[in-house]
């Protein structure tokens, strides 16, 4: 047999195909793959939990804002609930004394008023108005009683 | 294409490890799938001995080609509920594994323009001139361009067909065996000037 027969044929690489891999070198392979696999899975775990953890918490947290929050505010009274009789635009905030209207310009001080602010004064609600009418004080004052 | 029952075709025992797979391979699929980690080390072992070899032979290393095997391994866990057959296992880890051994074909170019020591497994008996036809063979493939080296890796020493190495390495038939021949006919060449 000549010294290079092995090369004389198309397939010069059968002689890499009879060999074996090793064993020490397959097993760190294996126990590399299970190791990384481990590994993962306790990570893996670990997230699930603290997710978990996290979620039950937010959750009970909002239960307690829920249960222990302050009282729920009483409904604003707004201008649409206040019954226009109530409305008492003929008074000055500063002077506190009537403003003399006549009968239609009270009406349409009335129709026209917009709620600009609200503040409370013991049990009442005094609605901050604006009449938008020339000559009428911009700062009127209505006073009702709220949510009645 | 692929044959999964006749994966594991190595020549010589191996010491330490059971040769005989209990389980079919789709029941082991199966139950990897459910998340039975003794079905999957079953089921890993019919692959990884082709995916160290495979490996070794594209980077001339055998300590990196256990990390590119272990990688692909560890990914193919990742990934296994994408696999309905056992069928699919095969061409999937071939192409991973590919991959791999490009990037770190890669990542070795920017350090050294020099090729690596090609390293064969040691061998507790056997003929010394052999052992170095091989060693001169591994160092032969380190010469070749990668996808050359990709493609009769593929070719002549899994023996896949040119339409299953085209597609593990997502070029046409044609052009597998083109690259094949070219990879040959470099091989014998180089080794011829060697001798």
């Amino acid at each position: 047999m000549k010294q290079h027969d092995w090369l004389d044929h198309d397939d010069p690489l059968a002689l890499l195909r009879e060999e074996s891999v090793p064993a020490d070198s397959l097993a760190r392979v294996r126990a590399g793959v299970a190791e990384r696999i481990s590994t993962h899975q306790t990570h893996f775990v670990w997230w699930r939990i603290m997710l978990a953890a996290a979620a039950a918490g937010l959750a009970g947290l909002a239960i307690l804002t829920w249960r222990l929050g302050p009282e729920p505010k009483m409904p604003t009274p707004t201008l649409a609930r206040i019954p226009v009789p109530q409305l008492m635009v003929n008074r000055s905030v500063m002077t506190e004394r009537p403003i003399r209207l006549k009968p239609m310009a009270k009406t349409r001080a009335v129709r026209q008023t917009r709620l600009i602010g609200k503040y409370q004064v013991g049990e009442q609600t005094v609605l901050k108005l604006s009449t938008g009418i020339a000559g009428v004080s911009l700062a009127a004052v209505s006073s009702v009683r709220s949510s009645e | 294409m692929f044959s999964t029952t006749a994966v594991p075709k190595f020549a010589g025992p191996i010491s330490g490890f059971a040769e005989s797979i209990p389980d079919p391979p789709a029941e082991l699929l199966v139950r990897a799938k459910t998340g039975d980690q003794t079905a999957f080390e079953q089921l890993i072992r019919l692959f990884d001995r082709q995916l160290i070899r495979l490996s070794c032979r594209m980077l001339g290393q055998l300590s990196d080609a256990e990390d590119v095997a272990q990688e692909s391994l560890v990914r193919f866990h990742a990934n296994l509920r994408r696999f309905d057959s056992v069928d699919e296992i095969a061409p999937w880890l071939y192409r991973v594994a590919i991959h791999l051994c490009r990037d770190q074909i890669k990542r070795r170019s920017r350090w050294s323009n020099e090729l690596p020591e090609a390293t064969v497994p040691s061998r507790t008996e056997g003929d010394l001139e052999v052992d170095q036809r091989r060693a001169l063979l591994m160092r032969a493939l380190q010469r070749l361009p990668e996808r050359e080296r990709a493609a009769i890796l593929l070719r002549d020493l899994e023996g896949l067909t040119a339409e299953a190495a085209g597609e593990i390495l997502g070029v046409s038939a044609a052009t597998v065996r083109v690259q094949v021949a070219s990879a040959r006919a470099k091989l014998k060449l180089w080794l011829e000037q060697k001798l």
